[in-house]
């Protein structure tokens, strides 16, 4: 069962197994054939193997909506970055401000006024003319609430400092904010909520925007088919906004959706894909495959274990410390993420540019301790229930290991593992009823948004710890209108120790982004794992 | 579809249960199908007692072994012993498929003799009803209903108890059809018996035996579905050692240590070998008639 | 004959009612809130009202059968949840895949399980036949998604000949055909076993009837007897059989399309379920237990052209 067999994947010239299957007789071991010739290919000039009419990237999720204003799930991300440019963007490769449509982009001093100049000539794509301000006005409004029909995006707070855009004229404009709002340049204007749409297709598509989606990007829409695949094209009519990347080279983009670990792994080995995100089980099997490479970063993403403390099992905060003092975290990692991924201490990973709390408790496994705090709180014996999501990628094992580790305790664990749409239902109803859940929540490049979901406000949505201080909430709320990183810095690491004495989650988790790429593709690839395909190359 | 019994069929003696089980085993398929399906009431009863370790204790740092001397099967993700697990699943297995089969021999005798007997609209109504039932395959029935009542051991056990109903309603409404007009049950009728002894003394007993193949035919197919819905993280809930569940958690595993699913789909493979040959070969011995493409649709 | 097949055709329309009304109902049957998987969670009231009003949950539930059912016939199953998207046109692009899985998988069955029975038969109580017996057994027992699983290690792991995943390129017949051999071999082993034996009791019985033997004394040749008589009588029940199959398989290939990451029709109606996306699970499994039902009926009705002695069903329907 290991993956030494596979080392006949590496054909060279192009000629792929399934090619090789077409021409060669039945009978003949193809396994040996193509190793043959492998062996003969040798691995030089590695890249000139790959063709540029095709990139094929795994998703390992189907999409569900290229609309940038109903974002939900992050292989939707990955398809739209293609598609859709932005004022101003980070670089392929790191956490770096470069101008995209804008030629210039000047904020004022005090953080409330953005003027923007736009590139000339840029054109959206099927015909829908050229790019101007009014369509940047109505992207960012539209996502805000400020356009009719109004719309509801779970994306609001991205703008929602916006008091509106000022067009100037047609290729100039500015973006006022109602008061400073630090993430505008971190997590708004250079991601998902910064992408820019024509309003005259939108306006023309309605809903089925979300399904035929007109940009700016270098690649054009083509076809969505559910559970298999989505396909871009080159645009022909590209503006070439985004000089701070090579040229795009591939003739057509491929997102194949394969949402299981393994049949990934084997997608790769079968030569039907070039780029794949891979789970913590199946990294050791592909980095010991000769014809591909794996890039690892700690994500950005947060991992935990969380209490809710609404829960009338759960209001008594020595019966929360039994459990953070009962469970092994070591002991998951190793047990449902193979040991690859970093331990977390808190919500902000090390990566994010500020917020990290460096000197966050680790807590080790204390079964007396434990124990003691589950007798102060005379609950020695109580039913508890663990759930996790069948989503989840290793969410059944940890739950099991929860079980396991808190049933030594003293507590009485049953483990539910829940369908995605039954789990993730954020209703005040739904909210009332979890006690101890295993959650994964992704983030973006400022701590904002690893807070926001934990403010009182949120009660009944997303803060399933049903979690209510109000500290927390003011810090968060200041700290997005604070301009001074370092003052910032400070805010965030006293809400993670707020969330510590309040002791309403476990830190299970940064996950590793794991990436295999084919030898010899160029990926760039951000700090927190995140990848632009269209920005691929070959290696020289 | 169903082919009935020939109309003038002559109701069997129930003395014959002996003989039967001798005529069972005398057929090498018939002692293979017994020996089976002792040996999996044998584990399900005493599985507890005699299994190296206890199927829950777990030990990370040996996790995914393969076989050897401590592990005769190897461990799963989490350092369990498999031996223990798989066999601790033999009783989840048939405490699902057990009461859910049986359940459904039940609800398929009482509304197959009410439809058979009665006739008319109640027959008419019923053989919708069923109908309806089978109108969805029943793997998209059980993934339906699972989503109505909520993922637990009991809500499988009604799921697959409702799936397999209409099939037994079918055989035992074509029996006591058949047998309504059969000579002897006229004279009976014509000699003033009441209904309810014309049933219980000649058509219960012949409809019966049909249900009692049903019974060893339908296990494993009760234990397919749980452990497919288990599989699709939609039955059994963990850890509870179902062998959906092993064959769901080991399939994850399945590159580094294929054991799990090796060793767990052989004693699915064993199992539903075991009770179909148990009970095709009753069926053989007990009525010929009913053996080859009759056979086929009960098999379903 | 006349009666039966309007009291047939008026039962088969029924029981798609009844499907549909179950259909519309599981909105209402499944907890939690639909219309909170259509917005999310952070939608205002007025919002949730607006959608529920589209949705038609707000009308009486008569109503909202009477207008799925109204909708359904005319082809219109509503927009799915998530991309609003059609979901018929869902369906139009799952559909294939799994047909051609199904009608692959069968026609292996046939293939290899026709001369397998055939054989057998000749060869009744031999070695060989024995062997066959039990293998037939292992077969006609063997969960598909087990022999998905085991197929794929082998096959596509261990060998690595044989592609696992996905469908390939419809517009490159040969790829499309390679990326079906795995999971066809894995739904069409139940069906080989089932075939071989069927074939073989078919045969049997008519070369253990009364006039076969009569003939055999008369002189008759033994090839005319097995091919001409036997294998003629093997055929019928064997292709009804096998027709009754294609419904059962498109419901049986959920498990084997998930194991193959297939995009076909369970694929698609387990991802819905679990997603609570209901219009495309209402559309999925409409369209699922339509073919049951239909493929059902014309099973149900050529058996009877066939073979005139079933009058037990009729009388019972017209009682």
């Amino acid at each position: 069962m290991d993956a030494s067999n596979n080392i006949g994947n590496r054909t060279p010239g192009g000629l792929s197994r399934r090619n090789l299957l077409k021409y060669s007789a039945l009978g003949v071991s193809l396994a040996g054939v193509s190793s043959l010739l492998a062996a003969c290919g040798g691995e030089e000039g590695a890249g000139a193997n790959i063709s540029t009419k095709l990139l094929r990237i795994h998703l390992d999720e189907d999409i569900s909506n290229l609309d940038p204003a109903f974002n939900a799930g992050h292989t939707n991300t990955t398809v739209r970055a293609n598609i859709f440019e932005h004022l101003v963007t980070y670089r392929p490769d790191k956490f770096e401000l470069v101008n995209e449509l804008a030629e210039k982009f000047e904020p004022s001093s005090d953080g409330l006024r953005y003027d923007f100049t736009l590139k000339k000539g840029i054109q959206f794509h099927g015909g829908y003319g050229e790019l101007t301000a009014e369509d940047v006005k109505f992207s960012y409004e539209r996502i805000a609430g400020l356009t009719e029909p109004k719309i509801k995006s779970a994306y609001r707070s991205d703008w929602i400092a916006l008091k509106g855009v000022e067009v100037h004229d047609k290729y100039s404009g500015t973006i006022v904010l109602k008061e400073p709002f630090a993430p505008l340049l971190a997590t708004t204007l250079p991601v998902g909520s910064g992408e820019i749409v024509s309003k005259r297709a939108v306006e023309e598509r309605g809903e089925a925007f979300g399904t035929s989606p007109i940009g700016t990007g270098p690649y054009e829409f083509v076809e969505w088919k559910r559970n298999q695949q989505v396909v871009l094209k080159k645009f022909a009519n590209y503006g070439g906004a985004a000089n701070y990347a090579d040229k795009p080279l591939w003739g057509e983009l491929r997102f194949v959706v394969i949402a299981e670990d393994n049949p990934t792994t084997i997608a790769l080995e079968t030569d039907e894909l070039d780029f794949a995100v891979l789970g913590p089980t199946t990294v050791a099997r592909v980095k010991k495959n000769n014809s591909f490479e794996v890039i690892e970063k700690t994500s950005l993403r947060y991992n935990w274990i969380g209490i809710n403390a609404g829960h009338p099992n759960f209001k008594n905060k020595d019966v929360r410390l039994a459990v953070i003092h009962g469970i092994d975290v070591p002991s998951i990692i190793a047990g449902a993420f193979n040991g690859q991924w970093t331990r977390a201490t808190g919500i902000v990973a090390p990566g994010m540019p500020i917020g990290y709390w460096k000197d966050a408790p680790v807590y080790q496994r204390d079964l007396a301790k434990a124990k003691e705090f589950l007798a102060k709180a005379g609950a020695q014996g109580m039913k508890i229930e663990m759930s996790v999501s069948t989503g989840t990628p290793g969410g059944a094992k940890v739950a099991e290991i929860v079980q396991a580790n808190l049933n030594e305790v003293g507590f009485d664990v049953k483990v539910l593992v829940q369908e995605g749409g039954v789990f993730n239902q954020a209703t005040p109803e739904a909210n009332a009823q979890k006690q101890l859940f295993y959650m994964s929540y992704s983030t973006k490049p400022d701590p904002s948004w690893s807070t926001k979901w934990f403010t009182s406000d949120q009660i009944g949505e997303w803060n399933w710890m049903n979690w209510d201080n109000k500290e927390f909430t003011r810090l968060h709320n200041e700290a997005l209108v604070e301009i001074d990183p370092a003052k910032r810095n400070e805010m965030y690491i006293r809400m993670q120790q707020l969330m510590d004495e309040d002791a309403v989650a476990l830190w299970v988790a940064w996950p590793t982004a794991s990436l295999a790429k084919r030898k010899g593709l160029k990926a760039p690839v951000r700090p927190d794992g995140d990848f632009i395909p269209w920005t691929f190359g070959r290696d020289a | 579809m169903t082919i009935a019994p020939a109309p003038d069929r002559v109701p069997p003696t129930s003395a014959g249960l002996r003989p039967l089980l001798g005529r069972l085993v005398r057929r090498p398929a018939g002692a293979f199908g017994v020996a089976v399906v002792a040996a999996l009431l044998l584990v399900a009863v005493f599985a507890p007692h005699v299994v190296p370790y206890d199927g829950a204790t777990q030990d990370i740092p040996n996790r995914l072994q393969g076989p050897s001397g401590s592990h005769l099967l190897g461990t799963d993700g989490l350092g369990r012993d498999l031996l223990s697990r798989i066999l601790l699943g033999v009783r989840i297995e048939l405490a699902v498929a057990l009461p859910a089969v049986c359940t459904s021999l039940v609800l398929g005798l009482l509304l197959g003799l009410v439809a058979g007997y009665r006739g008319g609209w109640v027959d008419n109504a019923v053989v919708v009803f069923m109908d309806t039932i089978q109108a969805f395959p029943s793997v998209v029935l059980a993934l339906v209903l699972v989503a109505v009542l909520g993922p637990s051991l009991t809500n499988l056990v009604i799921v697959v108890a409702i799936t397999f109903a209409p099939q037994s309603a079918r055989v035992t409404r074509a029996s006591v059809l058949a047998l309504r007009q059969s000579p002897f049950i006229e004279a009976e009728r014509a000699l003033g018996a009441g209904t309810l002894r014309i049933i219980g003394v000649h058509v219960l007993p012949n409809v019966i035996a049909p249900l009692f193949i049903l019974l060893a035919m339908n296990i494993p197919s009760a234990i397919t579905v749980e452990a497919g819905l288990s599989f699709l993280g939609m039955g059994v809930q963990p850890p509870t050692p179902s062998w959906g569940v092993i064959l769901s958690e080991g399939f994850a595993d399945v590159y580094e240590a294929p054991w799990a699913v090796l060793w767990t789909a052989l004693a699915l493979v064993l199992t539903t070998i075991g009770f179909t040959t148990l009970g095709e070969t009753l069926r053989d011995v007990s009525d010929p008639r009913l053996s080859g493409a009759k056979g086929l649709r009960y098999d379903r | 004959m006349a009666t039966y097949l309007l009291k047939r055709l008026g039962m088969t329309v029924i029981v798609v009612l009844a499907v549909m009304t179950f259909l519309s109902l599981l909105v209402h049957l499944v907890p939690g809130d639909p219309v909170e998987i259509v917005l999310g969670p952070q939608a205002t009231p007025a919002q949730v009202e607006v959608v529920r009003a589209e949705m038609g949950l707000d009308n009486p539930i008569p109503i909202q059968v009477w207008d799925f059912v109204v909708g359904a016939l005319q082809g219109d199953l509503g927009l799915d949840f998530l991309s609003r998207t059609p979901v018929t046109q869902l369906i139009a692009q799952a559909i294939p895949h799994t047909v051609v899985l199904a009608i692959t998988a069968l026609a292996l069955a046939a293939l290899v399980g026709i001369p397998l029975g055939v054989y057998a038969a000749r060869r009744q109580n031999s070695l060989a036949d024995r062997a066959m017996a039990l293998l037939s057994i292992g077969f006609i027992t063997m969960p598909s998604y087990i022999a998905a699983l085991l197929l794929l290690i082998v096959f596509a792991v261990q060998l690595d000949v044989l592609p696992a995943v996905g469908t390939g390129s419809f517009a490159n017949p040969l790829d499309y055909a390679i990326h079906l051999v795995l999971p066809a071999s894995a739904l069409a082993i139940t069906w080989i076993g089932y075939v071989a034996r069927l074939v073989r009791t078919s045969m049997l019985s008519v070369l253990g009837s009364n006039y076969v033997r009569t003939s055999r004394a008369f002189g008759v040749r033994d090839r005319i007897i097995f091919y001409k008589w036997a294998l003629k009588n093997a055929i019928i029940p064997t292709l009804a059989v096998l027709s009754s199959g294609l419904a059962d398989l498109l419901g049986g290939a959920v498990l084997v399309e998930i194991i193959f990451s297939r995009p076909g029709l369970g694929r698609l109606t387990v991802e819905a379920i679990s997603e609570r996306n209901f219009p495309v699970v209402q559309g999925a499994v409409l369209v699922i237990a339509l073919f049951y039902v239909l493929t059902n009926l014309l099973a149900d009705l050529s058996y009877r052209l066939v073979d005139p002695r079933i009058r037990v069903e009729e009388s019972a329907v017209g009682a």
